[in-house]
C-alpha cells in the first residue's frame, strides 16, 4: 500500500518554461546537432577514436597479411619466367609486387571500412562510446582515418619488403647481364663464332641493374610514309583539291590505306554499296593510248583488305582481286547481321590496298570511295597514308610532298631528364656514290601533346646520323611525331625504321630515380584504397558490414568498368538491344544521354584511373629525385576530396540514424 | 550546485518503428519525469516496460518520437551533456580486444584526460573496483562477468560524473561486489553526484535509492520517495534486545487490553546477503 495516489508525473515540471514540443523543435534539430558537432569538433578525440580502429585492426592480426602477401610476391616472382635483362622492359617481379600490394589494399580497404561501425552496432560497444563527449562527426572520421593508417602501414610495409627483394634480386640480375657481356666479348676476341657487340642495354644493366633509365627510344609506330604535311581534311575533298599521287611499288608490304569513320548507318544499303577504288596507270594516258594500253593484263592483280574497328567487329576480309582496266575496282560491302561475314555495324573501317605483282599503281587522296546506297551518295576517305610494315631496306621518298613519319608515343616527362635530349636522324641519297651538294634532308618535329612545332634542314651525311638537340621546350613529354622527307624537289632521300631514334636525357641516378617511383607508386596505390575505404565508410553507416561490403566492391566494379563504357559509345555510338540508333540525329541524342547519365556517375564514382602509376614503375622509366608528393593529375587532392566528401555523407548518414534498437 | 534537474522528461513518447516507418511497439506513452542532482533514483519494472528505453532516450541513443528530453538542462542528443555523465549499460558493452588498462586510457582521452592525470586517473578507477594488477593487463575477453561489470563501473566514472546511470549494476557481481556497489552509490551520493538505476533486484534499490518510479507498460504508475512509499502506516513495529520470553508475553497482553489485533511477536531474521557477507568476513552480523 502507498500513501500516495498513483501519478503520471514524477516531479512537476519548473512554471514559465516553454511547450515541450516547441523546446524539442528547437534544440534537438538535426541541423543545430550537426552544428554542434562541427563547432565543438575535437582533433584530441578524434584521434583517439582513429587509435582504437588502428588498434582494433592490429589486433585482428591484419598486419600478418604483409607477411603472407610479401611471401606471394617471392613465391609468384619464383616460380614464374625469370627476368630476362636484354628483352624485359621491367622485371617481372615489380609487376607481381604491384599486382599483390594493389589487391591486398583494396580486399583490405573493404574488409576493414565496412566492418569497424557495423562490429561497434553489433556488440552495442557504441553504446558506451556515443554516451561520451565525442560527437558522431568524431566518431566517423576517426574510424576512417584509422582505416587510413592501417592501409598505409600494410600498403607501405610490403612495398618495403618488396623493395628489398627487388635490391637482392637486382644484383642478381646485374651479375647475370655481366656474364653475358662478358661471353659475347670473349666470343668477339676469340672470332671463333660470329657475334655481334653486347647490346648497349645488356651493358646498362651490367652498370646499373634493371632500375636503370632508359635512353635511347625507338619509334613507337612503324615507318609510315604520309603526304606531307600529313592533314585530315572535314569533307571530302574535290577534284581540283586532289593533291599529288602516291605510288604503290607493288610490294605487298608497300600498303595504301584509306580510312573510314561514322558512315550513316541508315544511309547504308547493304545490299548495294560499294567501295569504289581508282588507281592511276604508272603513265598519263597520251593520244591514240586505250586504257589496256595504260595498264596491260598482269598488271592489274591487287590485294584489298577491308578491317572494321566498330562496334560490331567481323573478321577481317581479305581478297586478292583484279582492277580493270580502267584502273577502277568496285568492292561489295557485305550485308551486316550473318555471324562470321565481315560487314560495317558503326565506328571506324579501313580499306587497304596494295599491288600483287603490279608496280607503280598512283594512289591519291580520292581513290577511294564508298557508294552508300550503289548510288549518289558517295563518302570519300578521310585521307591516304602509305605504310611499309617492315622495311628490310630502306624506302625512298621522292619530291616535296611525301615524308617518312616516326612516332614516339607515350613518353612520360619523367622520363626526359632536364638536359642533352637528341633526335638522331640517319637518312640517305639512293644510287649516289657521294651525298650531291645540293642534296638536303628537312626534318619536321611536331610535339603533338603541346602542339609545338621545329623545322630542320641539314646536309644528309654518309658517316653518321645528324643530331638534332631537343629541349623541354621542343618536348615535354607525350607523343612526338618526327617527319622526314627530301628538301630538294628532284632529289630523292632514303630512309628505314631505325632511320630516327630519340634519346632522351638521363635523369639522374636511376636506382634512386626507381626508389622515388616505387614510393610514388606504393603512394599512389595507398590513395585508390583510401578511395574505395571513404565508400565503404560511407556504406557502413546505414547498412550492415556484409551489405556494405558488397555494395562497395560492387562499386569498385562499376568505377572501372565506367571509364570503358563511355570510351566505347564516343567511339561507336549507341546500341539499343543488338541494334544501332539509327540516324545521326537519334544517335547524337543517344550518346548525349550517355554523356548526360554517365558524366553523372563519373562525379560520383570514383576515377581510380587517376591514381594509377602502375605504368611509370613497370616501364623501368625514372623520375626527377624530391618529387615523391609530385604524383600526377592531382591524385593527392582527388583522393582527399573524395575520401573527405564521402567521410561527411557518412557522418550525416550516421547522425541521422539511432544506435540503439 | 546549480538547480537544473539532473534529468526530466516532458510528454515523453517512444513507438519502435519497423523498416517502412510502420509503429510496432509503444514503448513509452507520454512520460513525465523529474530527477532531481544529488538523489538516487530507482528505475523500477517489468520486462518491457520502458526502463531501458527511458535510459536510452536519456543518453542519445534513441530518438523521441515526441515529447521532449533533457539531460542536466541540454537536450539529450547535445553530445556536451556527456562531459557530465557516466554510463554503464546493462552489459559490459567494450572493447574485448583491449586491456582493462587499455579501455579506461581510450575513455579518458575521449574526456581529454593525456599524461600523467590519465594514468593517475585510470589507477584510482581500477582501485576502486578492485582489479589486480594481472588482471588490469589481460584482454577484456578474458574477464570473467563479474569482472567486466567492474570495468564498466570505472569506465562510467572515468570523467568523475555528476550524473551516473547504472542499467543493473550488480548483475553477475557476487555479493561482496554487489555490497560495494552499494557502498560506491550511497558514496556517489554523499559526494553530491546525481544516480539514476534501474534494476530487477528490488532489494538493492530499496537499501540505497531515495526515489524510485515504477513503469508499468511504458507508463509511469507510482512515483516517489522510498520510504514514503514503503511505510505502513497502520502497524507498529517494535525492536528491542535482551528482551526474555515473559517480557514478551506481557508486551502481547499489553497491546491486546489497549486494543491492538493481528499482534504477531518473533525473532528477526537476518537477510541472506548479511549472513554472506558475515561469513566471508566483509561485515559484520547485524539483522536488518
Amino acid at each position: 500500500m502507498t500513501d500516495k495516489p498513483p501519478s503520471n508525473t514524477g516531479s512537476p515540471t519548473s512554471p514559465g518554461k516553454p511547450p515541450a514540443r516547441k523546446r524539442a523543435r528547437r534544440s534537438q534539430g538535426f541541423l543545430g546537432v550537426v552544428l554542434g558537432d562541427v563547432r565543438h569538433f575535437s582533433a584530441g578525440r578524434t584521434l583517439a577514436v582513429a587509435r582504437l580502429a588502428v588498434k582494433e585492426a592490429l589486433r585482428l592480426k591484419v598486419l600478418g597479411v604483409v607477411l603472407l602477401g610479401f611471401a606471394a610476391i617471392v613465391l609468384a616472382d619464383l616460380t614464374t619466367r625469370r627476368f630476362d635483362p636484354v628483352f624485359d622492359t621491367a622485371p617481372s617481379m615489380i609487376r607481381i609486387a604491384e599486382l599483390v600490394i594493389m589487391i591486398v589494399g583494396l580486399v583490405l580497404a573493404v574488409f576493414l571500412s565496412t566492418f569497424s561501425l557495423p562490429r561497434e552496432m553489433a556488440s552495442r560497444t557504441i553504446y558506451s562510446l556515443v554516451t561520451k563527449p565525442v560527437s558522431r562527426l568524431e566518431i566517423v572520421l576517426g574510424k576512417a582515418a584509422g582505416v587510413v593508417v592501417v592501409l598505409a602501414i600494410v600498403t607501405f610495409g610490403l612495398g618495403v619488403l618488396s623493395w628489398g627483394y627487388f635490391q637482392w634480386r637486382g644484383r642478381q640480375v646485374q651479375q647475370l647481364a655481366a656474364a653475358r657481356c662478358q661471353q659475347m666479348q670473349k666470343a668477339s676476341e676469340s672470332a671463333s663464332l660470329p657475334t655481334d657487340a653486347p647490346p648497349a642495354g645488356l651493358e646498362a644493366i651490367a652498370d646499373h641493374g634493371p632500375f636503370r633509365a632508359a635512353r635511347y627510344v625507338m619509334p613507337s609506330d612503324p615507318l609510315a610514309i604520309v603526304t606531307f604535311p600529313p592533314q585530315t581534311p572535314a569533307r571530302p575533298l574535290k577534284a581540283r583539291e586532289r593533291r599529288g599521287l602516291e605510288w604503290l611499288t607493288g610490294a605487298p608490304d608497300h600498303t595504301a590505306h584509306w580510312g573510314f569513320e561514322n558512315l550513316p548507318l541508315d544511309e547504308i544499303d547493304f545490299g548495294k554499296a560499294r567501295i569504289v577504288l581508282s588507281v592511276v596507270p604508272p603513265a598519263t594516258q597520251r593520244d591514240g593510248q586505250t586504257p589496256e594500253d595504260m595498264l596491260p593484263e598482269g598488271h592489274r592483280d591487287v590485294l584489298v583488305r577491308l578491317h572494321f574497328e566498330g562496334l560490331y567487329v567481323r573478321p577481317d576480309w581479305s581478297v586478292a582481286l583484279t582492277l580493270g582496266a580502267d584502273g577502277r575496282l568496285e568492292v561489295p560491302i557485305p550485308a551486316r547481321g550473318a555471324p562470321d561475314a565481315p560487314g560495317y555495324g558503326g565506328g571506324r573501317f579501313w580499306v587497304s590496298m596494295c599491288g600483287a605483282e603490279t608496280p607503280r599503281l598512283g594512289v591519291g587522296d580520292t581513290s577511294c570511295t564508298i557508294l552508300l546506297s550503289g548510288g549518289d551518295a558517295v563518302r570519300s576517305a578521310s585521307g591516304l597514308i602509305l605504310t611499309t610494315t617492315s622495311s628490310p631496306g630502306r624506302y625512298w621518298i621522292a619530291g616535296p610532298l611525301l615524308a617518312g613519319r616516326y612516332r614516339f608515343r607515350d613518353i612520360l616527362p619523367h622520363r626526359i631528364g632536364p638536359d642533352g635530349s637528341v633526335l638522331q636522324v640517319r637518312v640517305g641519297v639512293p644510287g649516289a656514290s657521294s651525298i650531291p651538294p645540293e642534296a638536303r634532308a628537312r626534318v619536321m618535329v611536331v610535339d603533338e601533346t603541346s602542339g609545338a612545332r621545329r623545322d630542320v634542314t641539314f646536309r644528309p651525311e654518309k658517316r653518321g646520323p645528324a643530331v638534332i638537340p631537343l629541349s623541354r621546350d621542343d618536348f615535354g613529354g607525350g607523343t612526338l611525331a618526327v617527319y622526314v622527307k627530301s628538301d630538294h624537289p628532284a632529289l630523292e632521300v632514303s630512309v628505314a625504321d631505325e632511320s630516327v631514334q630519340l634519346e632522351l636525357a638521363p635523369v639522374g641516378d636511376a636506382a634512386r630515380a626507381f626508389a622515388t617511383n616505387w614510393l610514388k607508386d606504393l603512394t599512389m596505390m595507398w590513395l585508390a584504397a583510401c578511395v574505395l575505404a571513404g565508400i565503404g565508410v560511407l556504406a557502413s553507416t546505414w547498412a550492415g558490414w556484409q551489405v556494405a561490403a558488397l555494395l562497395t566492391a560492387v562499386l569498385f566494379i562499376v568505377a572501372n568498368a565506367w571509364t570503358a563504357i563511355i570510351s566505347n559509345v564516343e567511339r561507336y555510338g549507341v546500341s539499343l538491344s543488338g541494334r544501332t540508333v539509327r540516324g545521326a540525329a537519334g544517335q547524337q541524342v543517344a550518346v548525349f544521354m550517355y554523356r548526360v547519365v554517365f558524366g553523372l556517375l563519373g562525379i560520383l564514382l570514383p576515377n581510380f584511373d587517376r591514381m594509377d602509376y602502375g605504368d611509370v614503375v613497370a616501364r623501368g622509366v625514372s623520375a626527377p629525385v624530391g618529387g615523391l608528393l609530385a604524383v600526377p593529375e592531382g591524385a593527392l587532392w582527388y583522393a582527399l576530396v573524395y575520401v573527405g566528401a564521402t567521410v561527411v555523407l557518412g557522418y550525416l548518414s550516421f547522425s541521422a540514424r539511432e544506435v540503439a534498437r | 550546485m546549480d538547480h537544473v534537474a539532473a534529468a526530466e522528461t516532458h510528454d515523453l513518447v517512444k513507438i519502435y518503428t519497423d523498416f517502412w516507418g510502420r509503429p510496432r511497439v509503444r514503448a513509452l506513452a507520454g512520460l513525465n519525469l523529474t530527477i532531481n542532482q544529488g538523489e538516487i533514483f530507482g528505475l523500477l519494472g517489468p520486462n518491457g516496460s520502458g526502463k531501458t528505453t527511458t535510459i536510452k532516450l536519456l543518453l542519445g541513443l534513441l530518438r523521441p518520437t515526441r515529447g521532449d528530453v533533457r539531460v542536466l538542462g541540454r537536450p539529450a542528443l547535445d553530445v556536451r551533456k556527456n562531459r557530465d555523465i557516466g554510463y554503464l549499460p546493462e552489459e559490459s558493452y567494450l572493447y574485448r580486444f583491449l586491456s582493462g588498462e587499455e579501455t579506461l586510457r581510450f575513455y579518458g582521452r575521449l574526456f581529454g584526460l593525456r599524461g600523467r592525470d590519465l594514468e593517475r586517473r585510470v589507477g584510482e578507477l581500477l582501485d576502486l573496483v578492485r582489479l589486480d594488477r594481472r588482471a588490469r593487463k589481460r584482454a577484456l575477453k578474458e574477464y570473467s562477468k563479474g569482472m567486466s561489470r567492474r570495468i564498466g563501473l570505472a569506465q562510467a566514472l572515468i570523467n568523475n560524473p555528476r550524473f551516473v546511470l547504472l542499467d543493473e549494476p550488480t548483475t553477475g557481481l557476487d555479493p561482496i561486489g554487489t555490497r560495494e556497489i552499494k557502498d560506491l552509490i550511497l558514496e556517489m551520493k554523499a559526494q553530491g553526484r546525481t544516480v539514476l538505476m534501474s534494476s530487477h533486484l528490488l532489494a538493492d534499490v530499496e537499501d540505497v535509492c531515495d526515489r524510485i518510479a515504477i513503469l508499468v507498460r511504458g507508463e509511469l504508475k507510482e512515483c516517489g520517495n522510498v520510504r514514503d512509499l514503503l511505510l505502513v502506516r497502520d502497524i507498529l513495529q517494535l525492536r528491542a534486545r535482551n528482551v526474555g520470553a515473559d517480557v514478551g508475553r506481557d508486551v502481547e497482553k499489553l497491546l491486546a487490553d489497549r486494543g491492538a489485533t493481528d499482534i504477531q511477536l518473533s525473532h528477526p531474521r537476518m537477510t541472506l546477503e548479511s549472513l554472506f557477507l558475515h561469513v566471508t568476513g566483509d561485515e559484520p552480523q547485524t539483522p536488518k
